[in-house]
């Protein structure tokens, strides 16, 4: 009856006095894994815009529908989007956009943090997601 | 009928068909690029392929006819191979554009690769290297490598427009699409529309949207009275970035002239307006809704009351639908108590209501539209359907391509149906009945009338023959300058023919005795016997979207809904029980004529829905001076147009675009409007705006949606009897629809004519009353313009149409000018006894000496000052068409 007892009380010590395992949040990250999804970002080109041709694939794709893209072209007949909405928080991480972007423009960032303090700030535009790209680079 | 096998299915079918038709008919599906059931076939793609037993090769099957007896295989290996094979060829100079090309997602090209499990492909060829041209018209964007040289475009243009504006040019590698005669383009867009990849996309808006990306809601388009059906494409319910047609959808069947398909921007136009506006202080200043309908319905309720009910008078515009034009009138009867209501379609329409419902019992076309292509002869009078109702020119075109029918066109210019035309008829300006009565003279001496239908059908053919003596060919040519020999051929043409039809349009309304020239033109197809059957009937040509709809809705005078008499106790009743008010007894004023009742003190306010009498009407001086003097002016637009800046309280209603409704086109077929977007801005539809004044005002409208106001209209109306909005959805329905279970009427008066017997009425020809005079020498005739619709107030804001066509000018023969010393593009000033205006001059070979031509009513040029202010007795439409001028180069 006793031996139990010593058992647990042996891992339990042995934990006590070992490295703790816990990390301090925020102060201290976690590398994501290399195949981990996460937030998106727009690719820039060398003009520092996006190189997305608003062709609309991403938002047919979309399992939960949480892409709304506007297109526009220009007087040349190039194409650029004039809305580009990614709701995050219907978002499901899936990669899906990723990959039905014909001209790479949208990736599955390494940002996993979703805070904000409304609603809107979950919505990623255009300019937000090409700011999201300097935290992937 | 020929029996044969298709992938091991017996087949019967008949013998003209092909090979293709046959088999889609029985649910058997051929790949297809190049073949399009509107176009007569091109055999350019070879996708059909497929193998005939017996036969060596295989065979293109939207090409072959059918033959009794063969087996056709449509999926072997063999023809699988050549069918990819061609496709790989296709795609050795077509860019991997898909990603930004407009047709993504619904080209054919991009499906057909799909299926056939192309992933690449290995020919290689030279890059060209090509300029790409300019492209014929700037609504179109044309991208030369992505085309598979299908060349439906190329037929499309030369088959529907009857243009040949496109074509093949140079040979092997290099050929591309181009345009070999890029003047005659009109912009109609049918290029765009068959192209069945992305090699032309439309070039207007600046937003783009895959189908995916945006909502397609089918509505009627607002331009003219053919009514197309066409497809709004909407992104987040708010901006509409293009127009597409569903082929089977309304008469049109995916065709659409420049107006329809391009001409939509205005809806988004800056100038539209997106608050009430009040008077305050002078000027007009921006309100809310509850205070400016408050002052609007206490100011037109303290009128009434202290000037009594007539006192005020209302008119709606000709494109508002059916339902505000039901409840404009019910609140003119009933909540201000009188009948001075009228429509915009006065001033076009209204010599047809009245002259075909005396005559026969309706006033309205005979015939549906799609039945021109069974008449024999057709004879066009003063109409220029290229321009102003392209639809039915197309359907004259196809008449004559399929049909063989013969044209007799009576115009006194040189119109673009000239060249289609058998015989031409030139009568100088006016002098319409003069060869009308010529017609029927020639026609009843010779023996070429109709007896048995005249002697069983009608009545008054003594009097008829009595008044039209006179008119021998010679007499007629001294009037009107029509050369005798000429008059006859083209009278024994549509006597002679088994079955001729008539089609006329404001060259024949817009006089001071328009209704005697419908009458006699009536009189003509009667005496003929071609009213009441196929491949015959009367056309009038609509320019106003919803002219016969207005006239239907009660908005004349004279008239309750369903041209029910206002005079008379039955039908009175009836809608008295209805709408819970004593109705007034008294016929009331026209649109023409509030103008003098203004000036004499009579009328004190008025409410205006969408018109704009400043530019429709002659003799704006005396308006201004009319609308100045009112105590109260309530304007209802989209736009702060020339007569709102006039008023005390502007209300702004909405676009077709932005409301529920109907529409009855000049076939009489009502078909559905439909609300793509939100209102913009602050406005409302105006059929909500009409029952929200009323309201206020004391006599409770309560309506949630227009389909309510039809169910009314259905109730108090025979003619609408079977009309609800669930029966609309598809085709529409042609009146008169007595109840539910009616498929409503294709012909008018089959059965007999609905006033009994159709009525000659002779018909007296007089003068013009302006003919050329001392120091102004020309002669101004007025039309519409191809860009441009009405007096410009939409279209003039159509972005797409004002980058076609900026600013009007005037046409004249080029000997003329050179007398005047006037060449192309000189700014002119064109001054007639009562005013001018400023333009710019256009030589035009077509017109012929002594003529000048403008197209009326832009608000910039305001035309209407020059014309003559007199107007016909019965439908009260002024004299727009004949009018003397001189031109004088600034
Ligand atoms: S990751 Fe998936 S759910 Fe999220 S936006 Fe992309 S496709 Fe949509
Ligand atoms: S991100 Fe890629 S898939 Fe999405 S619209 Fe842009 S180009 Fe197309
Ligand atoms: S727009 Fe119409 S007229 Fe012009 S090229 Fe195309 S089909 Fe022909
Ligand atoms: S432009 Fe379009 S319709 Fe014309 S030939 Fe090329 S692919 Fe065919
Ligand atoms: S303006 Fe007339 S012909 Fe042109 S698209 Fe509209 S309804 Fe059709
Ligand atoms: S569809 Fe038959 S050849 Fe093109």
């Amino acid at each position: 009856m006793i031996i139990p007892l010593l058992k647990g009380l042996k891992l339990t010590l042995s934990k006590f006095f070992s490295k703790p395992i816990t990390i301090q949040y925020p102060e201290e990250r976690l590398d994501p894994a290399p195949r981990w999804r996460g937030i998106q970002y727009f690719v820039r080109d060398e003009k520092g815009e996006t190189t997305c041709v608003a062709c609309g694939l991403c938002m047919v794709v979309c399992p939960s529908g949480c892409i709304y893209v506007e297109t526009a072209e220009d007087e040349q007949g190039r194409r650029y989007p004039s809305v580009y909405e990614l709701n995050t928080i219907r978002c499901i991480f899936c990669g899906y956009c990723e990959e039905a972007c014909p001209v790479n423009a949208i990736k599955m960032g390494k940002n996993y943090e979703l805070v904000g303090y409304s609603r809107d700030e979950f919505i990623l535009t255009t300019g937000r997601l090409l700011e999201e790209e300097s935290l992937n680079t | 009928m020929v029996k044969l096998t298709i992938d091991g299915k017996e087949i019967t079918t008949s013998q003209e068909k092909t090979i293709l038709a046959a088999a889609t008919e029985n649910g058997i599906s051929i790949p297809t690029l190049c073949f399009h059931r509107k176009l007569s076939t091109l055999g350019s793609c070879r996708m059909c392929l497929v193998e005939i037993e017996g036969a060596g090769k295989p065979m293109t099957a939207c090409t072959t006819p059918v033959v009794d007896g063969i087996v056709v295989h449509t999926k072997t290996e063999r023809v699988e191979k050549m069918r990819r094979e061609a496709l790989r060829l296709m795609l050795v100079n077509h860019p991997l554009d898909c990603p930004v090309c407009d047709a993504g997602g619904e080209c054919q090209l991009q499906n057909l690769t799909y299926a056939y499990g192309i992933e690449h492909q290995d020919f290689v060829a030279e890059e060209v290297e090509r300029e790409t041209p300019a492209f014929v018209t700037p609504l179109i964007r044309q991208w030369p490598h992505r085309c598979v040289m299908c060349q439906r475009c190329v037929q499309a243009c030369i088959e529907i427009p009857g243009c040949h504006v496109l074509d093949v040019v140079d040979r092997g590698l290099v050929s591309m699409i181009a345009g070999v005669n890029p003047d005659d383009c009109i912009s109609c867009g049918e290029c765009l529309s068959v192209c069945p990849v992305g090699a032309l996309t439309e070039k207007l808006s600046p937003i783009k949207g895959r189908k995916w990306q945006t909502e397609r809601i089918p509505t009627t388009c607002t331009f003219c009275g053919c009514g197309c059906q066409l497809e709004l494409n909407t992104v987040g319910k708010r901006t509409i970035i293009k127009v597409t047609t569903d082929d089977e959808a309304g008469s049109n069947r995916g065709s659409l002239c420049v107006k329809g398909r391009f001409g939509y921007d205005y809806v988004h136009h800056r100038d539209r307006l997106t608050r009430p506006l009040i008077r305050k202080n002078g000027s007009l200043v921006e309100g809310d809704w509850e205070e400016s309908l408050n002052l609007a319905a206490e100011r037109l309720g303290a009128i009434r009351d202290h000037y009594g009910r007539g006192s005020i008078g209302g008119i709606i515009s000709a494109h508002h639908t059916n339902e505000e034009c039901y409840l404009m009138q019910k609140f003119m009867r009933a909540a201000i108590g009188n009948n001075n209501v009228d429509s915009g379609s006065r001033l076009t329409h209204s010599p047809t209501v009245a002259g075909l419902m005396d005559a026969t019992g309706y006033g309205a076309m005979t015939n549906e539209m799609d039945d021109i292509l069974k008449s024999d002869v057709i004879l066009i009078a003063g109409a220029d359907p290229d321009v102003d109702n392209l639809i039915f020119a197309n359907k004259i075109r196809r008449a004559i391509r399929e049909k063989g029918s013969k044209i007799v066109l009576i115009d006194p210019r040189k119109t673009t149906l000239e060249k289609y035309a058998d015989i031409w008829l030139q009568p100088k300006p006016g002098t319409d009945l003069a060869w009308i009565n010529g017609f029927i003279r020639v026609i009843l001496s010779e023996k070429l009338w109709a007896a048995d239908y005249v002697r069983g059908h009608t009545e008054g053919l003594d009097e008829l023959k009595r008044g039209v003596e006179a008119f021998t060919p010679d007499y007629v040519e001294k009037l009107s300058g029509i050369p005798r020999g000429d008059l006859v051929e083209a009278a024994q043409l549509y006597a002679k023919a088994k079955a001729s039809s008539i089609a006329y349009g404001s060259g024949i309304t817009q006089h001071i005795n328009g209704t005697d020239h419908v009458l006699g033109l009536a009189n003509l197809a009667m005496v003929c016997g071609n009213v009441g059957i196929e491949g015959g009937g009367i056309y009038p040509l609509v320019i106003q979207s919803n002219a016969q709809g207005a006239c239907d809705m009660g908005t004349l005078p004279e008239f309750l809904p369903g041209y029910q008499p206002v005079s008379e106790e039955i039908p009175r009743g009836k809608f008295e029980e209805e709408w819970g008010v004593e109705l007034p007894l008294d016929t009331g004023l026209t649109l023409t004529e509030m103008v003098e009742q203004i000036l004499q003190g009579r009328i004190k306010a008025m409410i205006m829905v969408g018109e704009n009498p400043l530019i429709t009407l002659p003799n704006p001086k005396r308006w201004e001076e009319a609308i100045n003097s009112l105590e109260f002016l309530v304007v209802q637009d989209v736009f702060l147009s020339e007569v709102a800046q006039h008023a005390h309280v502007v209300l702004p209603g909405t676009t077709f675009a932005e409301k529920e409704g109907t529409f009855t086109n000049m076939e009489r077929r009502i078909q559905r409007v439909r609300r793509a977007i939100q209102p913009i801005g602050d406005s409302r539809p105006d059929w909500a705006i009409i029952c929200q004044l009323a309201s206020k005002m004391g006599y409770e409208m309560e309506y949630t949606h227009p389909s309510e106001v039809m169910e009314e209209v259905r109730r108090l109306t025979p003619l609408y009897g079977g009309i609800t909005c669930d029966r609309l959805d598809g085709a529409g329905i042609q009146w008169p629809c007595p109840n539910a279970d009616h498929p409503g009427t294709r012909i008018l008066h089959e059965d007999g004519f609905h006033r009994g017997k159709g009525k000659l009425t002779p018909v007296e020809y007089r003068a013009p009353t302006e003919r050329t005079e001392e120091g102004f020498p020309l002669a101004l005739l007025t039309g519409g313009h191809l860009y441009h619709y009405h007096i410009g107030t939409f279209s003039k804001r159509a972005n797409g149409l004002s980058k076609v066509y900026e600013e009007t000018c005037v046409r004249m023969n080029p000997e003329d000018a050179r007398a005047l010393n006037i060449s192309e593009g000189d700014m002119v000033r064109v001054i007639s006894p009562r005013g001018e205006v400023k333009t710019r001059a256009k030589l035009d070979q077509c017109l012929v000496k002594g003529m000048v031509y403008v197209a009326p009513g832009f608000r910039d040029i305001p035309l209407n000052g020059l014309i003559y202010a007199d107007f016909d007795p019965v439908a009260k439409i002024p004299e727009y068409k004949v009018c003397s001028a001189r031109v004088e180069k600034i």
